[in-house]
């Protein structure tokens, strides 16, 4: 490429990402303020509340139960609250009835209309806007070129494939230029290849259109991987907001750490404020509530496995019980005296010389994630 | 292969058999009209003259008519809400809806004149009457054809795409709901029609003024068998001639969405015509 091409490719770049940045700016926020919804006994929402920054994705991740969906139904307006405000772009919609909000939302289950063709779907939104038939067909044209199904606007939903399916959904949801994009799960019912090409998709067109995206899912790795932010939730609260990075790197709460991510819980020994004594080695204690804990209190030490180093050791204290291959890395699980699990990631080439029933040492090389006071049972 | 094709045709055979040959000896006795194996149309001549003929069919049509709509206006909106905001009530519906199964229709009539005694002579000296108590008659039947339709979808989902994309109910309705629930809103009005141009003990007792054609029908049966049976096949003939009507105009509405698009409908055969071949029979 010569010096000019590459100026050109560079000013077209930065052409792209400030016109990103307007959309962004001209997208609007999302705000969920002190929100509770229980369903009989059950309270699915305790006083959540999250801010979505205009142009920002946020996913929302936990356990089933946790209230993610409820939330995100709440916005839509297809679940009420029984306290609290939803505002988008600062307007209260907490009691606008859902067909009124202009939100585009994808669902978990398959929801194009089956009676209508792929473009008729798309089109949905501009049909009840009142828009002329050649305007919205162009509209949904486009929209079915956006998310790559160019040709397949004649067809009907049972003549697409799940993948597809979800695609026109995506398309149908922006159609109609909705203030926010909701996806409820909408990976979940695809095979693993079609969920990493269609999430990638969905970042893209996210970024192209600037448009606010509330994201539901109980995949950490979708979360993590397509999100600016991620709020982790448990019982109807949010545990943590924060990047991906944060959130893995960071967690806030014993609950996030173990729930992104895997760790190792080892048990360990406050030797000095702030500092934990945890298999030989002396470590910091990153989290400031644990920080305070009084000198000898015993406590749970919290790795992940790319922080512990496991080698082949003939001596050594540690048996390896089991390996599980994921490509390029190998997660080998080895089992300490007193039955204390150990996981580790290392190299598949180096996963050879450890076996099951393998002798091994083990090596803390990071800090710890986390560190909890053991619980003790009365 | 072979062997399940052919036992498909062997079975639908058999079937057409045992609907086509009762029909064909019909037919063909009422041709005979006492003529000693000549042929002839004396015995539909003669009914299409009788008196009251045009009356008892014109009664019958809007009362069977009558009685869809209403049937149609109550059940779908009904089921629908029960089915998205209170699925409890399911259970109570389905038993409400086989009472009049359980019930004797003289009870049901008995019931009705005390009950209507107090109601307007514009409707109980009328067809009207007779709607009211067909939509009841029919509601085992008609419950389960729309019920069954709204559970082959998926109901909520549909419902909250559309909301979510800005449609109120009616769009919502017109536009998703009702195509998706055509088979099952078509089974319910094949069968409310058929009952109710069917319907005798109740037509005769409640409104013996004004009759429809099967009260019509047992009134003639005492001038003769030939002109009964030719009746009868006339009556299966109007009976056909309006399932079909649905049924074409049920698939036209479908044909026509489809041609806005520009796009063919899915394949297969109209929604609900086994359920016509079925009902007309049990006109018949």
């Amino acid at each position: 490429m010569s010096t000019t091409e590459a100026d050109m490719t560079a000013v077209t770049r930065a052409v792209a990402m400030v016109q990103q940045v307007q959309r962004r700016a001209a997208s609007t926020g999302l705000e969920l303020v002190k929100c509770r919804r229980s369903f009989d006994k059950v309270q699915a929402l305790d006083g959540f509340s999250i801010s979505v920054a205009p142009g920002e994705l946020v996913a929302l991740l936990g356990p089933s139960g946790c209230g993610k969906t409820t939330a995100l139904r709440a916005v839509a307006g297809l679940e009420q609250l029984d306290e609290g405000e939803v505002l988008v772009g600062g307007e209260d919609v907490t009691k606008l009835p859902a067909h009124r909000r202009n939100l585009g939302m994808v669902f978990q289950a398959y929801s194009l209309f089956p009676n209508m063709n792929a473009l008729d779907n798309v089109a949905f939104g501009l049909e009840v806007r009142k828009v002329n038939a050649a305007q919205r067909r162009a509209r949904a044209g486009e929209l079915l070129d956006l998310v790559g199904l160019t040709g397949l606007a004649e067809r009907f939903p049972y003549e697409l494939s799940g993948g597809q399916q979800q695609r026109v959904a995506l398309a149908r949801a922006l159609c109609a230029e909705p203030r926010l994009l909701l996806l409820d799960e909408p990976l979940s019912a695809l095979d693993a290849k079609v969920r990493a090409q269609l999430r990638d998709e969905i970042r893209r067109i996210q970024l192209e259109f600037g448009i606010t995206t509330l994201f539901v899912t109980h995949d950490q790795e979708e979360a993590l991987s397509l999100s600016d932010r991620v709020g982790v939730m448990r019982k109807g609260r949010l545990e943590q907001l924060g990047t991906p990075a944060e959130v893995y790197s960071q967690p806030a709460t014993d609950f996030v750490a173990q729930f992104v991510g895997s760790v190792s819980r080892l048990p360990g020994e406050i030797v000095s404020p702030g500092t934990v004594a945890v298999l030989g080695s002396r470590l910091a204690v990153p989290n400031a509530a644990s920080a305070e804990l009084a000198t000898g209190t015993a406590v749970d030490v919290l790795v992940r496995p790319e922080s512990i180093r496991i080698r082949p050791s003939p001596a050594g204290p540690a048996v390896v019980v089991r390996a599980s291959f994921f490509g390029a890395s190998v997660r080998v699980v080895a089992v300490l005296p007193g039955g204390v699990e150990v996981a580790s990631t290392i190299s598949a080439a180096d996963s050879y010389a450890l076996p099951a029933g393998a002798r091994a040492d083990i090596e803390l090389l990071d800090e710890a994630l986390f560190v909890v006071g053991r619980q003790l049972t009365p | 292969m072979i062997r399940s094709r052919t036992f498909g045709f062997v079975t639908l055979g058999l079937i057409g058999l045992y609907v086509i040959v009762p029909m064909y000896a019909t037919v063909q006795f009422s041709l005979e009209g006492g003529f000693h194996g000549r042929l002839s149309f004396a015995a539909y001549s003669q009914g299409l003259s009788q008196p009251g003929l045009g009356s008892s069919i014109v009664t019958s049509i809007e009362v069977a008519f009558g009685a869809m709509a209403l049937t149609l206006a109550l059940l779908v909106p009904t089921i629908i809400f029960v089915n998205l905001r209170r699925p409890r009530w399911r259970t109570v519906l389905e038993a409400v809806s086989l009472l009049p199964l359980g019930v004797p229709p003289i009870v049901i009539i008995v019931g009705v004149l005390g009950v209507y005694n107090s109601l307007p002579n514009w409707i109980i000296a009328s067809p009207v009457i007779l709607v009211l108590l067909y939509v009841v008659l029919a509601l085992p039947y008609s419950y389960r054809a729309i019920d069954a339709g709204v559970r082959s979808i998926d109901l909520h989902t549909l419902v909250e795409a559309g909301r979510s994309m800005g449609a109120g109910w009616i769009k919502l309705f017109s536009r998703v709901l009702f195509p998706n629930l055509r088979s099952g809103i078509l089974a319910a009005s094949f069968l409310v029609v058929a009952l109710s141009l069917g319907e005798y003990a109740v037509a005769s007792l409640l409104l013996p003024t004004q009759p429809t054609f099967p009260v019509f029908l047992a009134s003639v049966e005492t001038s003769g068998v030939y002109l009964s049976v030719a009746l009868s096949v006339i009556a299966l003939a109007v009976t056909w001639g309006l399932l079909a009507a649905i049924s074409i105009f049920g698939s036209g509405r479908r044909r026509s969405s489809a041609a806005v698009t520009g796009a063919a409908a899915p394949e297969g055969p109209p929604a609900g015509i086994a359920v016509a071949s079925a009902s007309a029979e049990v006109v018949s």
